[in-house]
């Protein structure tokens, strides 16, 4: 009562401009910070970083901008999981350019802390990424790569090697450079890579008549085949789960469950009801089985000695890699992930350092084991391993494995073997883009495969995540 | 001469909260809400309402909304109702009534990961609850993956924060002077007069704030769902947050930012109404 | 006369007893099974997540996760691993500390004097201010994560504790909230005050605070509440996992540390009962308001 009275004398007109001016000088500085937030964000500002600590200070996973003044260039490397032979290559680097200083950073963590620290680990990177800043180099494999691309937060690795006349194409698996593109550009630098395949008992299917086309195979191949090899040589065709399976049916017959484009789905139809019930049906024929041994399984071939290791691991004496099927629209040729892919910010303030260095390490100037996880992308490292492994003429194999420590031999031949299958691979296996699709099918038909629902209530839970995830 | 000083006082009482809230919210939101009207986060242009046209066309979003709407509009009231007849009950003074009230508000100091492993054991499809109703005689219901959800989702919110607004209720009690219920009693006036005429009267600016609070608190419920129901849920518990995250995940930020704009947009709208009605409430109270 | 109305405080005792039965019952159960041995937490739940033909599984009967309530060997094993075994427990516990603390002190402080300002004083623009606070509010932190990320980096604040402690300090939460028990006090009070000459500092000091107390005691166990829990600004902020507070660590809990977890909330949740203990009675038995007419 009494306040209101106060608020109306003459007084006012005072107050009135003294607000004014008040806001409008908030208004101001708002926009001052405003512009200055931007500006800093848009370029520049490195070195304005303030950072405590040593540079350079391992165990620790700060960022640390090293002082311009120095004269050096610091590069900032980072990865999930802490890798030997990047801090190798790093070392090495460094020794040869003293001028450069790489920090590679990694995410200490154990088992237990996985999820939550990948989680951490995205949501920084994510953000950092968008924000116009973040580590110069980064390890893409456990990142949403194709995301980054489509944001153009990467350097299309296409553009510097046209531009660059020291790097010659044929010093590598082209096949790889050319089949590791995401969003029509190699923003991955597949610095190795693994092969995916399915490890067959050739002997076992020469003896059951069965001819076998691993360039063309699909899978609606392989489940006609499989029903001439069941319970012949060996009670099982795959050792796999049918949740798997059928996701690999699916993929097969992709084209009739989705419609990308229009965002629809048809998987409440009877003709994926139908799937599964088939699916089900070589879970139950034995067609799939996770017990005794089968004609194939399928497998993941890290090196050349692992090459070896694998094939004899499943314990059938003429072990040979088959090419996955795949849908017959798919091309030919076998598949392979992509191992330590190298991707470049585009934000990066020392591209030409930072190419330099992707460059060095895709070179063969630091030489590998032969059981080393991932083949090189440089033919020529990979000839020094397969020349090392030529010469020790064995293959030791693990001592908690099945094979128990003993040694395998080399046959030139299968060496021969391997090299088809390297140059062939041609379809990626990653997690750049994640793939929501197989995650949401398998997740939803272990319900249905082991009896607890119904193949329809299944399909259409899987119809309705899926349509969500298409029109997101 | 009085009003110079107030203004200088307004000065003084805000300049620290506004200028921290100007650096740490305001910039922030606004850099933000801009996002939604560009092509892309890093050096992207200006392209007015296209994003906004974008997610008002897609499917999921319009889910997501609807089923947001739907849950607070369940979950919401029936808090609020909820809560305040709990303080109502408390401020009667049980025995144990320190005890009791603790024991409401434990849900709050209860971490994520606890949360999410005690309502597994119940809702899961080899959960307690299944367990219960195998031994019925019944079949399994699938909770997360069901109908059922939604009121998972409900019950979850309701344990969760019921004794978060059972705590401002009870501290916005504590403020209602006695005498008023008294002159009242003396006046005659019986127990549901007290309570429309006085109690939600003067709770007016408390009950203000516990809806907006409650609102705010319905989208915190969304990591325990995303740890129990994952990123593409049942259809009916498909909500904006799980929309927005997604979107985030696969750096959609412009979408993202747009769909975040518009749900402020309408709750905004809400916000006023509220602040008007408030405005009334002190017009009383002067 | 005196047990006649013993009858229905019985009664209302027992009715809101139920209720806290039943809110507790997730509390009980993670208490309980702290006190388990591993193996047990093992073979109780190991089958959460499971679609597996749990039917064929033992012998034609359904199987189901064994909630229970008493373990078969009573065991403070689990506390020994968190807290003597995990070397990380401890400091993650006081990181959390060190950054809650400054953050209730500080929002309280500074949300005090703003929330008096809107609450008591006039001026031009006051409630559209006060609308652009509570907006701030409603937006989902994944919006405003770039944006804070640029606005930490510019500070640099990135990897330091103020990054989360700052803006803790200017969270619109406690202004909006101590506006509202402000706005319970009658202008009559304040008034009178200043009548007798009291200056604006005086009123907040001397009427507005104390009449607020209530408001400052939910304030701050809200506060220590929402901060103790909080998970997307350290997941964002803190790179380094030794400045990690206690919340992060039990924000997702893997399947082989579900025995951990259990003891590990148990301690989590310690201090924030104590506060409740003890800040209760003042938001319960506060201030009265009766004696002074409004």
């Amino acid at each position: 009562m009494i306040r209101s009275n106060v608020m109306r004398p003459k007084g006012v007109m005072d107050v009135k401009t003294f607000i004014k001016k008040r806001t409008r000088a908030t208004a101001a500085a708002s926009f001052i910070l405003l512009f200055a937030l931007a500006a800093c964000s848009g370029g520049g500002g490195k070195p304005s970083q303030i950072q405590i600590g040593e540079s350079g200070n391992p165990g620790s996973e700060t960022t640390i901008q090293a002082p311009t003044k120095t004269g050096k260039t610091t590069l900032v490397f980072s990865t999930l999981f802490p890798d030997n032979r990047l801090q190798e290559l790093v070392n090495q680097y460094e020794a040869l350019h003293p001028e450069v200083e790489i920090q590679l950073q990694a995410v200490q963590t154990d088992d237990a802390h996985l999820e939550a620290e990948m989680e951490k680990y995205l949501t920084q990177t994510n953000t950092a990424m968008l924000a116009g800043k973040g580590p110069d180099l980064l390890v893409l494999d456990d990142l949403p790569a194709a995301s980054y691309v489509k944001n153009g937060l990467l350097v299309n690795f296409d553009e510097l090697i046209a531009q660059d006349s020291t790097f010659k194409k044929a010093d590598y698996f082209s096949n790889i450079l050319d089949n590791a593109k995401i969003g029509g550009g190699l923003y991955a630098m597949p610095t190795s890579f693994f092969l995916h395949g399915l490890a067959g008992d050739e002997e076992a299917l020469a003896k059951a008549g069965v001819e076998i086309n691993d360039q063309s195979w699909s899978w609606n191949d392989f489940a006609v085949l499989s029903q001439q090899l069941v319970n012949q040589t060996y009670p099982h065709v795959i050792r796999t789960e049918p949740q798997y399976m059928l996701n690999w049916m699916v993929s097969d017959n992709l084209s009739l469950f989705v419609d990308e484009p229009k965002g629809t789905a048809k998987f409440n139809t009877a003709s994926f009801t139908g799937l599964m019930k088939q699916v089900q049906d070589m879970s139950e024929d034995g067609v799939i089985g996770l017990e005794g041994i089968p004609y194939f399984f399928p497998v993941q071939i890290n090196s050349p000695a692992d090459y070896f290791e694998s094939l004899k691991s499943y314990l059938s004496p003429n072990m040979k890699l088959y090419v996955k099927p795949h849908a017959q629209d798919g091309g030919t040729g076998g598949y392979f992930q992509p191992y330590r892919s190298i991707g470049l910010n585009a934000s990066s303030k020392a591209k030409e350092q930072a190419w330099d260095f992707v460059k060095f390490m895709i070179s063969d100037q630091v030489p590998v084991e032969p059981n080393h996880a991932g083949f090189p992308l440089n033919k020529q490292l990979y000839a020094q391993e397969i020349q090392q492994l030529k010469k020790e003429g064995s293959v030791q194999t693990a001592k908690e494995g099945p094979l128990k420590g003993v040694p395998i031999k080399v046959d030139p031949d299968e060496l021969d073997a391997l090299e088809q299958v390297l140059t062939g691979a041609t379809h990626l296996v990653s997690k750049f883009q994640p793939d929501q699709l197989a995650e949401i099918i398998t997740e939803q038909s272990k319900a249905f495969f082991s009896g607890q629902k119904s193949a329809e209530a299944v399909a259409d839970l899987i119809q309705n995540k899926v349509t969500t995830y298409l029109n997101e | 001469m009085a009003l110079r000083r107030e203004s200088a006082a307004v000065m003084l009482f805000l300049a620290p909260s506004v200028l921290g809230f100007s650096v740490f919210y305001l910039i922030p939101f606004v850099l933000g809400i801009s996002q939604s009207l560009t092509n892309r986060t890093l050096g992207g242009h200006f392209t007015g309402l296209t994003n906004y046209a974008e997610l008002l066309a897609s499917g999921s979003f319009r889910k997501a909304a609807a089923n947001t709407l739907l849950f607070t509009s369940i979950s919401v009231p029936l808090l609020i109702v909820l809560s305040l007849g709990l303080a109502l009950l408390i401020n009667k003074g049980p025995f144990f009534r320190q005890g009791l009230q603790t024991a409401l508000i434990l849900p709050l100091v209860v971490p994520v990961a606890s949360v999410v492993l005690v309502w597994q054991i119940f809702v899961d499809w080899n959960g307690t609850l299944n367990a219960w109703l195998d031994h019925a005689g019944h079949s399994r219901v699938d909770w997360l993956q069901s109908g059922a959800s939604m009121g998972v989702l409900v019950v979850l919110y309701l344990w969760k924060n019921l004794g978060y607004n059972l705590i401002l209720f009870l501290a916005g009690l504590q403020q209602i002077p006695r005498d008023y219920y008294e002159t009242a009693r003396i006046e005659g006036a019986g127990r549901w007069h007290q309570f429309t005429r006085i109690t939600l009267v003067y709770l007016t600016p408390t009950l203000f704030f516990v809806v907006l609070i409650s609102i705010i608190n319905s989208f915190k419920v969304f990591r325990e769902t995303y740890l129990l129901a994952g990123d593409y849920p049942f259809d009916r518990i498909y909500i904006l947050q799980h929309y927005m995250n997604n979107m985030f995940a696969a750096l959609e930020i412009q979408k993202l930012t747009a769909a975040a704009t518009l749900m402020v947009l309408c709750i905004a709208i809400l916000v006023t109404v509220l602040l008007s009605l408030e405005r009334r409430f002190r017009d009383v109270l002067d | 006369m005196k047990k006649a109305k013993r009858l229905p405080k019985l009664a209302l005792t027992a009715g809101i007893g139920l209720i806290a039965a039943l809110m507790s019952i997730p509390l009980i159960v993670t208490f309980t099974n702290s006190l388990m041995t591993e193996q047990e937490i093992g073979m109780n739940y190991g089958l959460i997540g499971q679609m597996t033909d749990v039917a064929a599984g033992a012998g034609g009967t359904a199987r189901f996760v064994n909630l229970k309530l008493l373990p078969d060997w009573l065991s403070l094993g689990q506390y020994r691993e968190v807290l003597i075994m995990n070397s990380k427990f401890l400091r993650m516990f006081w990181n959390s500390v060190g950054m809650v603390v400054p953050i209730i002190v500080g929002q309280t402080l500074v949300a005090s004097l703003a929330a008096y300002a809107f609450a008591k004083l006039r001026f031009r623009g006051r409630d559209k201010l006060f609308l652009l606070y509570l907006l701030t509010m409603l937006m989902p932190f994944q919006v405003t994560l770039v944006p804070n990320y640029l606005v930490a980096n510019a500070l640099g604040l990135m990897n330091t504790e103020a990054a989360i402690i700052l803006p803790g300090i200017f969270g619109a939460f406690g202004v909006f909230m101590l506006r509202q028990f402000m706005a319970h006090i009658p202008g009559a009070y304040t008034e009178a005050a200043k009548i007798d000459g009291a200056g604006e500092w005086t009123v907040y000091r001397q009427i507005v605070l104390p009449l607020a107390k209530p408001g400052l005691a939910a304030l701050a166990v809200l506060l220590f509440v929402d901060y103790w829990n909080m998970i997307e600004q350290p997941l964002l902020f803190l790179e380094d996992s030794f400045k990690q507070p206690l919340s992060l660590y039990l924000a997702r809990i893997a399947e082989e540390e579900r025995g951990v977890g259990f003891a590990a909330s148990v301690l989590y949740m310690t201090p924030m009962l104590l506060l409740f203990f003890y800040a209760e009675s003042y938001f319960i038995q506060g201030v009265q308001l009766s004696g002074i007419k409004g």
